[in-house]
């Protein structure tokens, strides 16, 4: 009876394991992707989505100032902040911490992609333009990790588990190879890629952002190959014979742009250098310098946090006043009559008094565009740096104040509408003195986390015409380097130059590429990282105002608490320990 | 012979194992009244039944069994009896069942009673001839009446009043009353007993009325226990099984009912969060396996937000036991079942608690003078500008005298020194024999220790519990359960305590104008502004869960010890939270100019964000059961075929820019920023589960489970799990050896189990490859695009990880009962563990390979309980230690295939602790340069040019010169106790009943990390241990230290990276030992009460929490050990409660 009863529970559930034949509700069959013309760009949407074109991420997007920290730019304000630590940060075996880049995930996912685009059915053509968008972010992928480590193993397949076992545990490619296959890869795509897209399609590289890709990577081979060593038998370095090569196709890249008639530098506002320079980078409404750039955009809730982060205190709430400029950087901003900028250490005294306006207000009006100095102006509104202010009293008597509610009596002024007080908002005076401020956009009522709309540049032209100047130079072809200079000086509006040398094409190109993630690739692979940044402890301004003579004594000030470390192995970047063990054919970088 | 002596406390009839204990309980009313009948021979009507045996020598199980056959009827007997009645010979045709059984019993201390289909075997009483014989004349007879009730004032049907001495007996009515006629010359002692309770002695001398409460006899192993899909006779259990009833669960108010679990259970261990209303579910592990399965009256949902005063009791299923769980069980199971109705009079029970929280140890931080000294210090020590921190600004902080340099402490303006918690219960129960019903109605409110009063808890709870029988053999199970829950916060806690951690100490936290929110320091943040839904609003979520089940069970009439039946258990939760937030502005105030200053925003935009989530189970059941003896075998089984599914969806729409704060409704939202999402999901699975229990005597024990579990989260090719499980039991002392051996030992049980259950802990469909919506887009042009990307490499095998547990146990009852003693073994593997696979492929690959069932782990240790109840004269005590010891191992893990000796010393974890925590090992810090100049190693990799006085020094493990990696070793253990004990030690004297309950965790540290490690990091407050025992350098040479207590790195504004390497430096043991509970509780019994119409009367009182002694040195004014201990131990503090109550019962 048991038996039967139990036989009959049996049968009567055996139609339930249906209920166990559930589909995904959430997921999209793998064969629906290749024959959807959305799908595909969904997919290859989420693959630039995955490419580093920009420092990003962390608490309110304070990896934004990654670069600019171990680059000795500026500063984060917390020493406990990402970019901070990267900067003294002591790299060893272990790894390369906040800088590493090993994207061989994206670069798998992109390979799948080009696979599946390859084996779909569409026309010929779509299939070309969508596999050159691909290749040219995986180019884009390959110079972030060959810039950091040097040679990295190619890898433009799907790897299955059943390949063999040298293709699955690749050896390292020589720098040079990479660098080879970038300029290869971004030469076929320039062929398939349009010059220009339609509005609704604007975003996507064009032939002219392969080629920017090829004229910078081939700058970066060029100088490390002029200045490098080569070691590990070229995993790391590139035999100097080969220089004038990747300077060559460095400078017939750039030349393609320049040429053409699409790009030319911003020059909206040809009566105010500063506003120019500022709205190069916010401008988004046919920039004519801008050669590809990712898209922001907070309305469409895609914003990221830069003007939150970069705004003085005082302007907005939040993590403000988060990037703060070092002296050593601001010394590369000459005077707009062409004095040197470096400011005067001796000069920096306890008693001098200062005007701020020749200090800073004449520099460079790409210095002014870039940096927040004290009083210059932001929406409408001076922006102050002062710690404390010394003035005379009713009865008087000199006294200094330092606070930050204490307004001095009777100053509101037209010189200070608003009053003055005794210090500036604390986070303004805690750091270097100068923030910065490129990139920021001033029409931004509301500079609070995520809500920056400000496009991401990734190349433009300026920065082509600087890789022309430089690559040109090294070649010895001294009238091609010193018009382009003289080209990117006069959108500058800063006296020209009349002969080029190389400090004069490095300090141009960090004054004009200033905090645009560039300055600390560039001292590495100029090999003058060490006596740049070694043993360095930048510094940063104190200032006091001295309210009845309208001027400021200025002190220097250590702005990190560390030494930083950049030895000669720091040149490229460790795989770390990790990496090693778990691929034995790989080899470590030397000093590691 | 007093009539207590009998021992029919286990009663060897039941034919159901599921709802057990209801059953148990009606059977001892039962009991009771039969065992009168039998004893006094009442009322032996007729029968209409004959017999015809004819048997020889045989025992005398085998002639009632041949009655059972012939006749249907059924027998109560204990194996004790049926020993002693022995051998039987007896030939009897057609003879009437009552002769023949007078023919068995004759010269034998038995006698039989038959009352409906049952016949109940009694020891005979003999009369107390000697009071008749001499009395000379007739004594004067008394009709005595009275009452019998538990102690909660319930009537106790059945309960036998004997008069002692005499063969004179009654049993109690429904209402529990009763008359006695007792003569004057009798003893005037009455005998009350009742099963499962004490027997009491009451002088009657002189009364005219007598009201009698009994005592629940006091064991913590009590005679029937929950188990899967069941509950089973203690004394036949087999398996490691822990469980708490109602007593202990009511024992002190608590909002979670996980709480009430901590230090009552061997093998159970737990560590609390945090005290936050809502959020404070202890986790709970048993053994230290992982979150265990719960179940709640057969449905796997989350137990902690149930009135305890509904739970009759919990149970965990520790070893092989839970194998019937199958594919979900391998971490245990916790079993919650609550009441149901008792038959008689409707019982009311009103409970009321009211709670004063108080935050446990909690966050010192040091005031403004400290603090600016501190800042300046930190500055000068990294040669940085003190900036405003000047001497003579040091100074002004430290003297406090001038206006604007006063010290406050935000502490004691965030949290009040108590919040208020009360709860309210009303409970019903009551029935007739064919219809029994439980229901309550609950509440909860908790408040929080902040002050604002914005946090806090409520909870409303409503069950109905019915028990019915609809037909003939047939009844009906229906329970329904409804609870509804609102809970408020404002800012999350972690970002009050960000803000609270940055709350400068110089700073009021209050203005003189009110309506004003102050500055902190900090940009916007200020943790009072945070916490106050007036001025920032508010997250709120409100809760309903309904569940409801239907039972049918079917007493098949013409197979003895049959029984079908059918559950359908339905339960829906809805959560609906609603998030809404306004600006608000800070202000910094000079008090000496008295002008306010507008500092920053918290916040910038109205924003609102409604979440509605569903999620529903439907979980339909067929079962056969069946249960029969057959002489001294017993054996009994059960088949059950099941189905759970479940599924959920969610909706989100979020606006910003609200017209007005006032309307905080979404369609008052800007049209720009729009948000809206939704979510669905849907899970299912299918099981078939088969149980058979053996039973010899009482003496040999036996349980075979099997269970197939089929879930939705694996491929049909996997799909299919069969989870078996063997415990075996020997009740040795049973054996004819053990008579006289060791005559203290009343009851010794061994036993064996063995048994497999799984994990399926797995995202759903990683078997398919696939393409999922990335949560964030991509601009082209001027449009955003949502994005897919690849799921990765599916594995089409994935299933779940087996886990096979091995349990050795032994249960030791000695002093007639009064001590047991239970201990267990155990040890249990982990295989098919779902991993990455790390060895098969490196880094270039480029893809995750998918998860496979590959590693494994092992865990071993054992537990035991001792539970000593000694009575002396009036007063019970009580003492139950417990103590557990759980280690884990990592038997396999796939991981790289390490070569380098210090890569497998330190990377490799196969074959090592799997709570184990690495890093540096620290050797103090280094008082003066002149100790950084003499070390013979490179510590920084820089020639030690980097480090400062006041820094960690380390040590170089490997002496090779340079501290790197390779100098790491084994500094700690995790965050989780392996070992946990316990001591309930508890007195009743009368009415008085005193309990407290000591509980202690050790083998687990608490790293100190982030600003609780390095002060100013993330520009928070230094605590107070950070000023008192910091290096501090000598002002005259500030490569010196003057601080004579100086063990912490000099002060910084930040990380230093030297210091915050992660070694043993900031490793701490969290060993603690707490008074968790302390219960005072005093039953109030007198005509007072009576007169006020209670049944009973009682006023309890409880503390919680309100002693912790613990090894965290000068951390643990800051940190409780108990508390969530990773990272900054920055968390919303545990409460420390009083509470006072009392519970009534109409």
């Amino acid at each position: 009876m048991k038996k039967i009863i139990i036989a009959l529970v049996v049968i009567s559930m055996a139609g339930c394991s249906k209920v166990l034949d559930i589909q995904p509700l959430d997921m999209i069959a793998e064969t629906a992707v290749f024959s959807d013309k959305n799908l595909i760009d969904a997919n290859l949407l989420s693959l630039y989505d995955r490419t580093k074109f920009q420092e990003l991420g962390n608490q309110e997007n304070f990896r934004m100032g990654l670069l600019a920290g171990p680059g000795g730019e500026c500063r984060a304000f917390g020493d406990w902040q990402d970019p901070y630590i990267a900067s003294i940060k002591i790299y060893d075996n272990t790894g390369s911490g906040l800088l590493d880049y090993w994207a061989y995930t994206a670069i798998r996912q992109i390979n799948e992609f080009i696979d599946g685009v390859k084996g779909s059915s569409f026309e010929q053509s779509y299939k070309d333009q969508k596999i050159s968008e691909a290749r040219f972010l995986r180019g884009f992928i390959y110079h972030q990790m060959v810039k950091r480590f040097g040679g990295v193993p190619i890898i433009t397949k799907v790897q299955k588990l059943t390949d063999p076992k040298s293709e699955l545990y690749p050896a390292r490619n020589k720098e040079a190879e990479v660098y080879d296959f970038i300029a290869s890869e971004m030469d076929d795509i320039a062929q398939i890629l349009p010059a220009t897209y339609p509005a609704d399609n604007t975003g996507r590289p064009t032939r002219f952002a392969a080629l920017a890709l090829k004229s910078r990577a081939m700058l970066y081979a060029g100088s490390i190959a002029k200045f490098g060593t080569v070691d590990l038998n070229g995993v790391v370095g590139i035999p100097a014979s080969e220089a004038d090569k990747y300077f060559t196709a460095a400078m017939t890249a750039s030349k393609q742009i320049m040429d053409n008639s699409l790009f030319a530098l911003y020059n909206k506002v040809p009566t105010d250098p500063v506003r120019n320079f500022t709205q190069l980078f916010t401008d988004e409404s046919n920039n004519p310098e801008v050669i590809f750039s990712v898209k922001w955009d907070a309305t469409l809730n895609k914003g990221h946090s830069w003007d939150a982060l970069c705004t003085p205190a005082g302007f907005t709430s939040g993590w403000n006043s988060n990037f703060n400029v070092f002296v050593e950087f601001a010394d590369l901003f000459d005077f707009q009559d062409g004095r040197s900028g470096v400011i005067n250490r001796a000069l920096l005294t306890n008693t001098r008094l200062h005007d701020i306006d020749s200090l800073f207000g004449r520099r460079d009006p790409r210095f002014r565009a870039s940096v927040f100095y004290p009083e210059c102006m932001w929406q409408g509104k001076k922006v102050f740096f002062h710690s404390s202010t010394r003035y005379r009293n009713a009865s008087g008597q000199v006294v200094t104040n330092s606070s930050e509610t204490f307004m001095i009596p009777n100053s509101v002024s037209p010189q200070f509408p608003d009053g003055f007080y005794a210090k500036a908002p604390n986070r303004n005076t805690q750091r270097t003195g100068m923030h910065l401020r490129k990139r920021c956009d001033e029409s931004l009522a509301q500079a609070v986390s995520g809500q920056s709309s400000t496009d991401f540049i990734v190349f433009r032209l300026g920065e082509i015409m600087l890789n022309y100047a430089e690559a040109a130079f090294y070649l010895n072809q001294q009238s091609e380097a010193l018009s382009a200079i003289n080209a990117i000086r006069t959108r500058a509006r800063m006296p020209l130059r009349t002969s080029v040398t190389e400090a004069n094409i490095r300090q141009e190109r960090q004054v004009e590429l200033a905090f645009e993630e560039h300055r600390y690739w560039d001292l590495r692979r100029w090999r003058i990282a060490e006596q740049e940044l070694n043993g360095k402890r930048l510094q940063g301004l104190n200032y006091v105002y001295d309210y009845d003579a309208r001027r400021y004594i200025i002190t220097l000030k250590n702005a990190e608490g560390a030494v930083r470390v950049f030895q000669r192995r720091h040149y490229y970047l460790p795989l770390g320990i990790n990496r090693i063990a778990d691929n034995p054919s790989l080899v470590e970088n030397p000093g590691y | 012979m007093p009539l207590c002596s009998l021992s029919f406390r286990r009663p060897l009839k039941i034919n159901k194992p599921r709802s057990y204990f209801k059953q148990a309980l009606l059977s001892m009313k039962l009991i009771n009244l039969f065992l009168f009948v039998a004893c006094f021979q009442v009322s032996a009507e007729s029968f209409a039944q004959t017999v015809t045996l004819s048997l020889k020598e045989v025992p005398f199980q085998k002639v009632l069994k041949e009655i059972k056959k012939q006749t249907g009827f059924n027998f109560i007997c204990t194996t004790e009896q049926l020993e002693q009645v022995g051998k039987v010979t007896i030939e009897a045709k057609a003879v009437p069942l009552e002769q023949a059984l007078q023919l068995c019993l004759q010269n034998r201390p038995f006698t039989f009673a038959i009352v409906e289909n049952t016949i109940v075997i009694k020891q005979k009483v003999i009369p107390n001839e000697s009071i008749t014989e001499k009395s000379g004349q007739p004594p004067a007879d008394i009709v005595l009446k009275g009452k019998v009730t538990d102690e909660n004032g319930n009537p106790l049907e059945g309960a036998s009043v004997a008069l002692k001495g005499s063969g004179k007996g009654v049993f109690a009515d429904a209402n529990g009353d009763f008359t006695i006629t007792v003569s004057e010359s009798s003893s005037m002692v009455l005998v009350v007993s009742f099963i499962g309770m004490e027997n009491k002695e009451v002088n009657v001398k002189g009364l005219s009325s007598v009201k009698i409460s009994l005592q629940k006899q006091e064991s913590q192993t009590q005679e029937v226990v929950v188990v899967g899909y069941g509950s089973q006779r203690k004394a036949s259990v087999t398996g490691a099984v822990a469980q708490i009833g109602a007593k202990v669960l009511q024992s002190a108010p608590a909002p979670n009912t996980s709480q009430l679990l901590i230090g009552r259970m061997p093998g159970l261990l737990a560590k609390t969060a945090s005290g936050l209303p809502g959020e404070d579910n202890a986790n709970l592990q048993i053994r230290g396996y992982g979150n265990a399965l719960v179940i709640v009256d057969g449905l796997p949902t989350p137990f902690n937000r149930i009135d305890p005063n509904d739970i009759e009791s919990v149970s965990i299923l520790k070893d092989a036991s839970a194998a019937i769980y199958g594919a979900r069980a391998g971490n245990g199971v916790i079993l919650v079942t609550t009441k149901r109705g008792k038959t008689g009079t409707p019982q009311i029970t009103y409970s009321g608690t009211y709670t004063h929280q108080m935050p446990s140890a909690f966050q010192n931080t040091v005031n403004a003078g400290d603090w600016a000294e501190l800042r300046r210090e930190a500055a000068l020590n990294y040669g940085l500008s003190p900036g405003e921190f000047t001497e003579e600004v040091v100074n002004k902080y430290k003297a406090g005298t001038e206006p604007n340099y006063r010290s406050y402490n935000w502490r004691d303006a965030l949290f009040r020194k108590g919040a208020p918690m009360m709860q309210h219960s009303i409970t019903v129960s009551g029935g007739t024999p064919a219809l029994k019903y439980f229901g309550s109605v609950g509440m909860t409110d908790q408040q929080s220790v902040f002050t604002s009063g914005d946090y806090y808890y409520k909870r409303y709870n409503t069950r109905l519990n019915v028990d019915a029988t609809i037909a003939k053999n047939l009844s009906l199970r229906f329970d329904m359960q409804y609870r509804f829950a609102q809970d408020q916060q404002v800012g999350s806690i972690e970002d009050v305590m960000v803000d609270f951690s940055t709350a400068q100490p110089r700073y009021s936290p209050y203005l003189p104008d009110a309506s004003k929110n102050a500055y902190t320091g900090f940009q916007g943040r200020n943790p009072l502004l945070r916490t106050d839904a007036s001025r920032k609003g508010y997250n709120r979520t409100s809760s309903n869960f309904f569940n409801g089940q239907i039972g049918l069970s079917y007493k098949v009439p013409f197979v003895q010890g049959l029984k079908i039946g059918a559950d359908f258990l339905v339960s829906q939760s809805a959560d609906y939270t609603k998030v809404f937030n306004i600006p608000a502005e800070v202000h910094d105030y000079d008090y000496e100019t008295q002008v306010y200053t507008y500092m920053a925003n918290m916040g910038n935009f109205i924003t609102l964000r409604e979440t509605n989530a569903r999620y529903y189970q439907l979980y339909p059941m067929i079962k056969v059961n069946y249960d029969r003896e057959f002489g001294k075998h017993r054996v009994s089984g059960m088949a059950i075929a099941e189905q759970l599914e479940n599924g959920g969806n969610s909706l989100m729409a979020f606006r910003r820019d609200l017209l007005s704060p006032s309307i905080q409704q979404l369609f008052s939202g800007g049209q720009d920023f729009q948000d809206n999402t939704g979510t669905q999901s849907k899970n299912a699975r299918v099981a078939y589960i088969g149980k058979l229990n053996y039973d010899f005597a009482g003496k040999y024990l036996a349980e075979f489970i099997l269970r197939a579990d089929a879930s939705a989260n694996f491929p049909k090719n996997s799909r299919w799990g069969y989870f078996p499980g063997i415990s075996l039991g020997w009740a040795f002392t049973k054996e004819n050896f053990m008579n006289n051996v060791a005559p203290w030992l009343s009851n010794g049980k061994l036993r064996l189990s063995y048994g497999q259950s799984g994990n399926d802990g797995t995202s759903q469909f990683s078997y398919l490859t696939g393409y999922d919506i990335d949560p964030n887009g991509f601009i082209i042009g001027n449009t955003y695009y949502k994005t897919i990307s690849t799921t990765g490499l599916p594995n089409p095998n994935i299933t779940w990880e087996k886990i096979t547990n091995y349990n050795v146990g032994l249960d030791l009852t000695f002093l007639g009962g009064k001590l047991n003693f239970e201990a267990n073994v155990f040890y249990r593997m982990r295989e098919g563990i779902l991993a990455t696979q790390q060895r098969t492929v490196p880094s270039t690959f480029g893809a995750t390979l998918p998860e496979v069932n590959l590693n494994s782990q092992s865990n071993r240790g054992f537990e035991f309980m001792l539970d000593y109840r000694p009575k002396i004269r009036n007063v019970q005590l009580s003492i139950m230690p417990t103590f557990t010891l759980t280690q884990n191992k990592w038997e396999y893990r796939d991981e790289t295939a390490y070569t380098d000796p210090d890569q497998i010393r330190i990377y490799q974890l196969t074959g090592k602790s799997a709570n184990l925590s690495w890093g540096y090992i620290s050797d103090g810090i280094f008082m003066t340069q002149d100790e950084i100049n003499k070390l013979t190693f490179n510590q920084d990799g820089v020639g030690n040019t980097s480090l400062r006085p006041g820094d960690i020094r380390y040590v170089d493990l490997n002496k090779d010169g340079i501290l790197d990696w390779r100098d790491q070793d084994v500094i700690g253990k995790g965050t989780f106790p392996e070992i946990v004990y316990s001591l309930v030690t508890g007195v009743t004297f009368k009415g008085f009943s005193l309990e407290m309950l000591w509980q202690g965790s050790t083998g687990f540290n608490f790293y100190v990390s982030g600003a609780a490690a390095s002060m100013f990091s993330n520009e928070s407050i230094p605590y107070d241990y950070h000023y008192k025992y910091r290096w501090q350098p000598n002002p005259a040479n500030p490569t010196e230290n003057i601080n004579p207590n100086a063990q912490l790195p000099a002060a910084s504004l930040g990380l230093n990276p030297n210091n915050i390497k992660r070694s043993d430096f900031w490793m701490k043991d969290a060993t603690f030992i707490r008074l968790r509970n302390v219960n005072l509780s005093y039953t109030i019994n007198n005509n007072w009460v009576k007169k006020a119409g209670f049944k009973n009367f009682q006023v309890f009182a409880s503390g919680t929490n309100l002693l912790t002694f613990s090894r965290l040195g000068f951390y643990k004014n800051t940190f409780d050990p108990d508390a969530n201990l990773s990272g900054e131990g920055r968390n919303y503090p545990i409460h420390k409660n009083i509470s006072g109550g009392i519970r009534l019962t109409f």
